[in-house]
């Protein structure tokens, strides 16, 4: 069980989770979602649908922050899917319905080698890019600094993927080792350059989803290939990262933990007590409420039991592991601040909000 | 907080109704003392969204044979829970257009596979029996296939030493809902399939495991 002794003033949730990335002392363990808690009842509830809120900064603003003033928690993302920096580069874009996300077709990908690889210099211009500034201006003129607001730039290893396809790109990381640190070499300005913006939009963290899954990519590879270039990240971008690598990473958090990003967030086959002691308080954990079988198709109780594990195990920020599934049921999402507030009302470790 | 209500916990989910401008209609169950209830909300203000939940109630009282309380839910006249069954009523009901005529289903169904009426036949204590005025091989088929279609859709209890009878735990009649069910129990696997589509929907899978958009 987590200990922390140190009585901490009510905070604001914008303070809350600053002070839990920067793993300091905090008045309760902050609910936050690295991504998406974007639900079909929620774009309802404010008239904000799919494809259309991810493409438009009022209609993102305004679904985002339904996380704070319905869900409880402690953090607004607006950065609901993964395919804004694609669509400004060009990769050909499945917008789907409000039901689906939209996907990138990576069947059709843009990028043969590294030799093609371009990126152009005003993509920050393309209408898809510039949403998510422009709704983080709007969520910040809004709220000002009562909620921490998240922003999101995707890792040039799931850049690659989009650009060269899965297929292409594994097969590259295998047999042309060099071209494969060339074409993230090429990337990587594109995910500093956005993260960038986001802070200077007044984001407060930025979530580097970098998909190195260990289905796919073994922790040696992840050393290999990206524990340099996510170091540089947290050297170069002006803020809080947020590292997201789905699957099973316990193979790599060791490697995760020493590149000086501010934290991993991390799924739900990952086990809270085994992750925590791996990371060994070098970096702060954020998760793992599990998706698929959990948020979505079991109940508020079953919740509630992930929940507890993850503060048991001393976990810095709860929330759920990955983007939630469209259909996910309100009530699921509502009992995880619930409860956070009665674990530390129960364990009288400080005065819940 | 907020504009959310307190619904219950929510048992079924139509994703976009395209008979009211794509809405979300959830149905919502809670719990009391005397059985549960059910709700069907949307939190859309698309015009016209309040016209569609009431014909989707209104439905769902015909089709399944629900009774509606003073506050607009709905429960089985029973008291007892039938989650599944439900469930199918729900997703049954809302491919209707609003302007559709509500009758209660009748307890016969033409089966093209044997080219024979067969009717759900009550005999007491919730009980129903599968059976057709002809009897051979391809009908005695057919009704035991409709029967166990029932079963899994209702989630009702087999009887032993009758493949063609079924029988509702709470031992009461619910014709309206056999009725309803006989127009799927020949092809639970179709009912079955589309439900897991429709829940498939709207999940995010890493680069890794997405599959190819569908053109």
């Amino acid at each position: 069980m987590a200990s922390n002794p140190v009585q901490v003033p009510p905070m604001t949730s914008r303070q809350r989770v600053l002070a839990a990335l920067r793993r300091e002392p905090v008045d309760r363990t902050p609910v936050c979602n690295p991504t998406s808690v974007a639900t079909l009842e929620l774009m309802d509830l404010v008239d904000a649908p799919f494809p259309e809120a991810n493409r438009k900064p009022e209609l993102m603003a305004r679904l985002a922050a339904t996380s704070y003033t319905e869900l409880g928690f402690d953090t607004i993302m607006p950065v609901f899917s993964i395919i804004q920096e694609s669509s400004a580069i060009c990769c050909k874009v499945q917008w789907e319905q409000k039901d689906n996300w939209p996907t990138v077709r990576m069947t059709e990908p843009i990028f043969r080698s590294p030799a093609d690889i371009k990126i152009p210099k005003d993509f920050l211009k393309h209408p898809d890019a510039r949403c998510v500034p422009e709704a983080i201006r709007i969520l910040r003129r809004e709220f000002g600094n009562e909620v921490a607001i998240i922003g999101k730039s995707m890792g040039p290893w799931s850049m690659g993927y989009h650009t060269m396809g899965v297929e292409p790109f594994l097969l590259m990381s295998l047999d042309d080792p060099d071209g494969t640190r060339r074409a993230l070499d090429l990337m990587k300005g594109m995910t500093i350059e956005y993260a960038r913006a986001q802070f200077e939009a007044g984001a407060d963290a930025v979530t580097l989803p970098d998909h190195a899954t260990g289905d796919l990519v073994s922790g040696k590879y992840y050393e290999k290939y990206l524990l340099e270039l996510h170091q540089e990240f947290a050297e170069s971008i002006p803020g809080p990262i947020i590292l997201h690598i789905c699957g099973r990473t316990t193979d790599r958090m060791d490697y995760i933990a020493q590149t000086g990003m501010a934290a991993f967030h991390y799924d739900s086959k990952n086990d809270p007590q085994e992750s925590m002691r791996i990371v060994d308080g070098r970096i702060a954990l954020v998760g793992n409420i599990n998706n698929p079988s959990t948020l979505y198709s079991k109940g508020p109780q079953e919740v509630r039991e992930e929940v507890y594990k993850n503060l048991d195990a001393g976990v810095n920020l709860i929330g759920p592991e990955c983007a939630i599934p469209l259909q996910t049921p309100l009530e699921n999402l509502k009992e995880i601040p619930r409860a956070v507030i009665d674990w530390h009302r129960e364990h009288r470790l400080s005065q819940p909000k | 907080m907020g504009q959310t209500l307190d619904l219950g916990r929510r048992i079924e989910l139509i994703s976009m109704d395209r008979h009211c401008g794509d809405i979300t209609v959830g149905l919502y169950e809670q719990q009391h003392a005397d059985g549960p209830s059910y709700r069907v909300h949307t939190y859309s203000q698309h015009p016209g969204s309040t016209d569609r939940i009431a014909f989707l109630v209104r439905a769902m009282e015909v089709f399944g044979g629900l009774v509606r309380a003073p506050d607009g839910s709905l429960r089985f006249p029973c008291g007892s829970r039938h989650l599944m069954a439900i469930k199918r009523v729900f997703l049954d009901t809302w491919k209707l257009p609003s302007t559709s005529t509500l009758e209660t289903p009748a307890l016969n169904i033409l089966d093209k596979k044997c080219n024979a009426l067969l009717t759900a036949v009550y005999r007491a204590d919730g009980r129903y029996e599968i059976r057709c005025e002809r009897a051979d091989e391809e009908v005695n088929r057919r009704a035991t296939v409709y029967a166990r279609g029932l079963l899994k859709l209702a989630e009702l209890t087999e009887l032993p030493n009758d493949a063609t009878a079924v029988e509702f735990p709470c031992h009461q009649p619910h014709h309206a809902l056999v009725g309803l069910l006989m127009r799927r129990a020949g092809d639970v696997r179709t009912a079955i399939r589309e439900a897991a589509m429709m829940a498939a929907r709207g999940v995010l899978a890493a680069p890794s495991n997405q599959a190819p958009p569908e053109s």
